[in-house]
């Protein structure tokens, strides 16, 4: 006779999307690349190991926004008792090329350019970069249907997702599968409709004003006025008449970001130690996880 | 009620071109899903043809055969010898090219083309106005127009992988080539793609991708049947009158007399 259950379905579904990253590692190792070389790596992470990658995006946040756009919705799920599981995407081998194609896709006439080129180019530690190329285009181009192919399965179980850039690089950042030449993250749960998308919390962030004010800097166009008089301005306020502004572009203070960047550097090494502090204090060894 | 019988030979007959139309029909719904992969920045930058029929897939295999001679003494060069073959093996192609790739790159200074981060890897090898690049210089040399905005690149894996993706769930063969991505370029399909990948489709017993045999540009189906057709055409020069003489004839009525012998019947009694 089968044993008696009653389960809190909401609990016993969040429960299993352990399963549904499972599945999307079977389609990441399923899907047909172009070149068929790019070796693929992955690592599922969950519960509060992900609280440092919390941190990593606030502070990487501060060089490259869409990381606190991620990691505000990451903790928004957390926080309410729904955290999405971490699915890692990493690709081992994508900087070089051993195709021998000679396509000229990378910018180079030949592959062997484009390894000389990998081996000559000198690569500092850069905070706000998603990945330190060059990079075989095909492999690249590979590690995109890669990548889709999880997202894919992901939907296919109806289990919201979103493939990130942000949740890759911090976790790299961290430690986890650091040996990867380019890490994507994808988010599995939590149980509701489009939550990577239209974020609540921008909303609650943003007022009318400042959504103004970055609009006006990203869709200057629109309010722009004839330009005939020589004199091109925008409708900047309600009665911008009173208050007109050039049209001039804003010297960017790159010293000051440089200085920014390297205290962002330096505060991941810390939360990268605490880290890996936690995980050893838990006995987990991220080399035992197949990461070099 | 019409009847459509469907059936998968002979090549291009009117019960194959049938058959064909139902991996036509997938091969549209694969469009779908590659226009609404996932992408950066939400913006479409995904082009698509869809090529079928006996000329035009055999125009397409041409032009993969005449690169293969322009990188002679290349592995590659094999890869478009073999691939032109599963052109012509296939149900239909579907092109799909990014056409943002080359001039309208995403500017995220991402560090994916170069390692640096900034895009003047790319800036730097294209002519440009600060920054808007001139789309009109499209004379390049090697096969494929570089240097190419990886992040444009890693989407349109994200395009590909879609519609490869739609094509499992249909349970149709696909699979993805960059040759012939290069070969419909040149012959002007999604003309402003720089970056462009040949989806060649079939719905037949035998997935026409896989299982490979080498030499595959001399030996493969179509010339196995041509050779029979050759030495057929010799062959049957060793036939006689057969109104006069028919060594078949004599040699089944042997047969019949010495079954006959065996089972009591003679020749002519109904069975």
């Amino acid at each position: 006779m089968t044993e008696m259950r009653i389960l809190d379905g909401e609990r016993f579904a969040h429960e299993k999307l352990l399963d549904v990253a499972a599945s999307c590692i079977h389609a990441i190792h399923k899907a047909p690349q172009v070149t068929g070389r790019v070796k693929v790596k992955t690592m599922v992470l969950t519960g509060k190991i992900l609280e440092y990658m919390f941190e990593a995006q606030a502070i990487l946040g501060r060089v490259a926004v869409f990381n606190i756009l991620s990691g505000a919705s990451w903790q928004r799920a957390y926080y309410a008792g729904e955290p999405p599981v971490l699915l890692l995407i990493g690709a081992e081998n994508i900087t070089r090329s051993e195709l021998n194609w000679d396509c000229g896709a990378c910018g180079f006439k030949t592959c062997s350019e484009l390894n000389r080129y990998h081996k000559e180019i000198k690569r500092g530690p850069v905070a706000e970069i998603m990945m330190h190329g060059p990079v075989c285009q095909w492999k690249l181009f590979d590690f995109g249907i890669v990548c889709d192919w999880a997202c894919a399965a992901c939907w296919q179980e109806n289990v919201t997702n979103r493939i990130e850039a942000a949740s890759g690089m911090c976790a790299k950042a961290l430690g986890f599968l650091e040996h990867c030449d380019v890490v994507y993250g994808l988010p599995i749960g939590p149980m509701k409709d489009m939550f990577w998308y239209s974020r609540e919390f921008i909303g609650e962030m943003m007022d009318h004003e400042m959504w103004l004010e970055h609009a006006q800097v990203n869709y200057g166009i629109q309010w722009a006025v004839f330009p005939g008089h020589g004199r091109p301005t925008i409708k900047h306020g309600q009665k911008w008449w009173e208050s007109q502004r050039e049209r001039m572009l804003k010297d960017f203070d790159h010293k000051g970001f440089e200085a920014i960047a390297a205290d962002c550097l330096a505060e991941i090494a810390g939360v990268r130690a605490r880290a890996m502090k936690f995980l050893e204090e838990h006995n987990i060894r991220l080399e035992s996880l197949g990461a070099e | 009620m019409p009847v459509v019988r469907m059936n998968d030979w002979p090549p291009f007959c009117p019960i194959d071109q049938n058959r064909r139309d139902c991996a036509i029909e997938a091969a549209k719904l694969m469009v779908n899903a590659a226009m609404t992969a996932p992408n950066a920045g939400g913006v479409s930058q995904v082009e698509a043809t869809l090529l079928y029929g006996m000329e035009e897939q055999e125009q397409l295999a041409r032009k993969m055969e005449e690169l293969a001679w322009q990188v002679e003494g290349k592995l590659i060069s094999r890869f478009f010898k073999y691939e032109a073959v599963m052109v012509r093996e296939s149900d239909a192609v579907l092109i799909l090219g990014d056409f943002r790739a080359k001039d309208s790159p995403m500017d995220a200074e991402c560090g994916f083309c170069s390692g640096q981060g900034n895009c003047s890897f790319l800036y730097e090898r294209r002519p440009h106005i600060h920054g808007l690049i001139d789309p009109t210089k499209r004379d390049f040399t090697t096969l494929v127009d570089g240097p190419l905005c990886g992040v444009r690149v890693h989407d349109f894996g994200y395009a590909v992988g879609s519609a490869l993706y739609m094509a499992n769930k249909l349970m149709i063969d696909a699979r993805a080539f960059w040759t012939v991505g290069v070969a419909a370029q040149r012959l002007g399909y999604n003309p402003d793609s720089a970056m462009q990948v040949g989806v060649l489709i079939a719905a037949l017993a035998k997935n026409p991708y896989v299982d490979v045999n080498t030499d595959y540009h001399v030996v493969n189906l179509q010339r196995l049947i041509d050779a029979n057709r050759r030495l057929y055409a010799l062959y049957r020069q060793t036939g006689g009158d057969y109104r006069f003489r028919d060594p078949g004839y004599e040699a089944e009525r042997r047969r019949r007399r010495l079954d006959g012998e065996t089972t009591g019947k003679k020749e002519g009694d109904n069975d």
